[in-house]
């Protein structure tokens, strides 16, 4: 366990390609247990995530995996 | 033991901002998080049907509207019907509240018509008229500069919506400012200057406007601004070239009215399916706007006369 401690951690993802794929984005990976924050960039495919339960970053992947999108 | 009884009714609504799949997803999503069931959901209508607690409809339409899906109004449901291209003329036209970045955009391209046509003028007086088939340019000259106004127009147009040009409005957006551009380009230079720098020329104007008006929606839209600046920079170079001596200026008069009309097209789309920009969200003052147009015109007007010549050109 993390703990109380937040960890900020950038993933690279393949697919996005509007605001509505950011939305979706951001609306899957804050209902992840653990996730403080999130921020998608559909331009650079960037997903900014801030988590303090250290198995929540799995869980992120699958979450966005399963809505189609490809973590590189 | 008293029950407690819920009354699930079906709700349809039509929202505006539905672009894509995943749009269909977030909406889905949204009515799932609340206990309800999507029954039917189209991107391209907006049309969304579901099933839900009576209690809960309030909170899933504040849900969309959160996420920047709304119902339509009735404004909404009237602009989204092609037939009121005719609304929106006559808006234009009597410079209504809700043309006004358009309306804004017309009093800069007077102007704008006026600065090129200064600088073409100059042009033509100073260097080309005194070559000895000087006035073969001045068809051309013409031409460059209403494609010159047109183009800074239009790119004004579709950039004072921004980020919020969705992925499949970008795609249209990157292909009609790569496109028509580039043909009107291309045509030009390839009648003064012959297939090889007309291609150039018209190719190269295209895919940077293609580009650079595409990318708001991301990396389909300026991949398809720069296929149509492509293909366009080289066709509108071989129309004229094909057509040197079938009527080219007659020819060209009515692909430039075509080409005008496809980018009021693209005006009226992005006013259709976007909504009224204010002319706060130009990002232009007259002076840049028309500054734009005489640099663009002079220096198709430089290309035309000082540049390299095919084998086969008009003049």
């Amino acid at each position: 366990m993390l703990g109380d401690v937040e960890v900020e951690k950038t993933i690279n993802v393949l697919g996005m390609h509007c605001k509505s794929c950011k939305i979706l984005i951001e609306d899957v990976v804050l209902e992840v247990e653990g996730v403080q924050g999130v921020e998608a960039d559909f331009e650079s495919g960037k997903v900014v995530v801030k988590y303090s339960d250290e198995n929540a970053m799995q869980k992120i992947k699958d979450a966005i995996e399963k809505e189609g999108y490809h973590i590189k | 033991m008293r029950r407690r009884v819920t009354i699930s009714n079906e709700y349809r609504l039509e929202l505006r901002g539905m672009t894509c799949g995943s749009c269909e997803r977030i909406i889905e999503r949204i009515v799932g998080r609340n206990g309800g069931q999507t029954q039917e959901i189209d991107a391209n209508s907006g049309v969304v049907r579901f099933t839900c607690d009576e209690n809960a409809v309030s909170r899933i339409k504040k849900e969309f509207s959160d996420k920047g899906f709304v119902e339509k109004s009735e404004d909404d449901l009237a602009r989204g019907n092609p037939e009121h291209i005719f609304t929106y003329i006559s808006d234009i036209v009597s410079a209504a509240k809700n043309v006004e970045a358009e309306a804004l955009l017309i009093n800069y391209s007077v102007a704008g018509i006026l600065a090129t046509g200064f600088a073409l003028a100059a042009a033509y007086f100073l260097m080309i008229s005194k070559a000895a088939n000087g006035s073969a340019y001045v068809p051309f000259l013409f031409l460059s500069g209403l494609c010159s106004v047109s183009i800074i127009y239009s790119y004004n147009n579709a950039k004072c919506y921004g980020k919020n040009i969705s992925c499949t409005n970008g795609m249209m957006v990157g292909m009609i400012m790569g496109m028509i551009p580039g043909f009107m380009v291309g045509a030009i230079i390839g009648a003064t200057n012959g297939m090889f720098m007309g291609s150039v020329i018209g190719m190269a104007v295209g895919i940077v406007l293609g580009v650079k008006a595409g990318k708001s929606c991301g990396i389909m839209g300026a991949m398809e601004g720069v296929m149509a600046g492509l293909m366009a920079g080289i066709m509108g170079a071989m129309t004229s070239v094909m057509m040197l001596n079938d009527n080219l200026i007659a020819f060209l008069l009515i692909l430039f009215a075509v080409c005008g009309a496809m980018l009021f097209g693209m005006s009226y789309l992005l006013h259709r399916e976007i909504g009224a920009r204010d002319g706060s969200s130009l990002g232009t003052s007259m002076a840049k706007f028309s500054a734009s147009c005489a640099a663009l015109g002079l220096l198709l007007a430089l290309i035309m006369f000082l540049g390299p010549k095919g084998p086969l050109t008009f003049i």
